[in-house]
């Protein structure tokens, strides 16, 4: 029978996974530049954490909180509820571009076919976009 | 082009229907078209009959088309556009009376209100007890006294349109933007009147709007227009 890997090591691949996932998304633009960052840093506290108790225990201690379990759970809700919606946000922020690129592509279709002249306050729909 | 008035509809797989509604337009004005991404004919069917065709090449829903419809209208020097259904339960030969009330209340936008009209009593009950419920809380947060603010006969001085592009810019929501347009007119000081419409009954095609769902989508515009900031 195989021996149960360590909490560490546990923790080492769930941190590493998370942080090439994120990585991934920031490279595929889902994620901001600073999202990316505020992820990257609090996994980096997250295997920390798992390879230091201790800092563990520092925190807790800063925080008043007794109960270890509590804690871990508490951060690891907060830490999956940041992902999330920083994916949701993420999401949306994509769908606005896809929206706004094909009204954009039908209207410049449509003043070609129709004249017409152009855009109200010469302003491009795609202005915050960077397709 | 000679015409001051345009009517924007949009329009999903409507072929069945959208003939007809075109024939009985008004000679004097412009249509344009609005093809939410239709899979049938409806496109070629409005070119046909004359309307300019706007063509989304993805359904995004009927809040988006709109807004696309009347950027496209804007691109002209029209001085009235207005918005209309395709589905042919609208009666286009209204579009002098939501004109006509425009020019003579001079307000900003003329909304059709169906409860003011003699189709009222024959809408499904709890689409009678939702509505005023739904406009009771737009005209809470707009200070209007509309009767029914879900009509989507509505009628826009192009100018006024034209001082609020940025509400149009800024629509994402797919779907049940009245609210949302109507709470950020009102904040825009855009003024509104109301005069009585007729509905015909649906003859082809489906509604695309369940009660729940059509409640919860209202919810998330009027959400969408408190969170405008004042402009």
């Amino acid at each position: 029978m195989m021996p149960m890997p360590g909490l560490p090591f546990l923790g080492l691949v769930v941190g590493v996974s998370l942080a090439l996932l994120t990585a991934y998304l920031f490279w595929r633009r889902t994620f901001s530049f600073r999202g990316f960052l505020l992820l990257e840093v609090a996994l980096a506290i997250f295997v920390a954490a798992i390879f230091f108790p201790q800092l563990t225990d520092f925190l807790m201690s800063r925080l008043r909180v007794g109960v270890r379990g509590l804690f871990v759970l508490t951060v690891g809700v907060l830490g999956t509820y940041l992902l999330l919606y920083g994916l949701y946000i993420a999401h949306i922020r994509q769908e606005k571009m896809i929206i706004k690129l094909i009204q954009e592509v039908a209207l410049l279709r449509y003043q070609i076919e129709y004249g017409g002249a152009g855009h109200e306050n010469d302003e491009p729909v795609l202005k915050e976009t960077s397709l | 082009m000679s015409s001051k008035i345009a009517v924007v509809i949009a329009v999903l797989n409507e072929a069945q229907i959208i003939g007809s509604v075109l024939q009985k337009m008004p000679e004097d004005i412009d249509i344009i078209v609005v093809d939410d991404g239709s899979t049938d004919d409806t496109a070629q069917i409005a070119t046909t009959f004359g309307a300019k065709v706007v063509r989304q090449t993805i359904n995004l829903g009927q809040g988006i088309a709109l807004t696309t419809g009347f950027m496209a209208a804007l691109m002209h020097d029209y001085e009235i556009i207005i918005e209309m259904d395709g589905d042919g339960q609208h009666d286009p030969h209204d579009i002098p009376r939501f004109v006509r009330a425009l020019q003579e209340t001079g307000c900003d936008l003329v909304v059709g209100s169906r409860r003011l009209g003699s189709s009222y009593e024959g809408e499904p009950f709890f689409r009678r007890q939702f509505l005023p419920t739904l406009t009771s809380v737009i005209n809470l947060f707009t200070g209007y006294r509309l009767t029914d603010s879900m009509c989507g006969f509505r009628a826009f001085r192009a100018s006024s349109l034209r001082r609020c592009h940025s509400v149009l810019r800024e629509t994402t929501g797919r779907q049940y933007v009245a609210a949302e347009w109507f709470i950020k007119f009102s904040k825009a000081g855009l003024t509104v009147a109301e005069i009585p419409v007729h509905l015909e009954k649906r003859q082809h095609g489906i509604s695309y709007k369940g009660l729940v769902r059509y409640g919860w989508g209202v919810m998330r515009s009027i959400v969408r227009g408190i969170m405008w900031p004042n402009v």
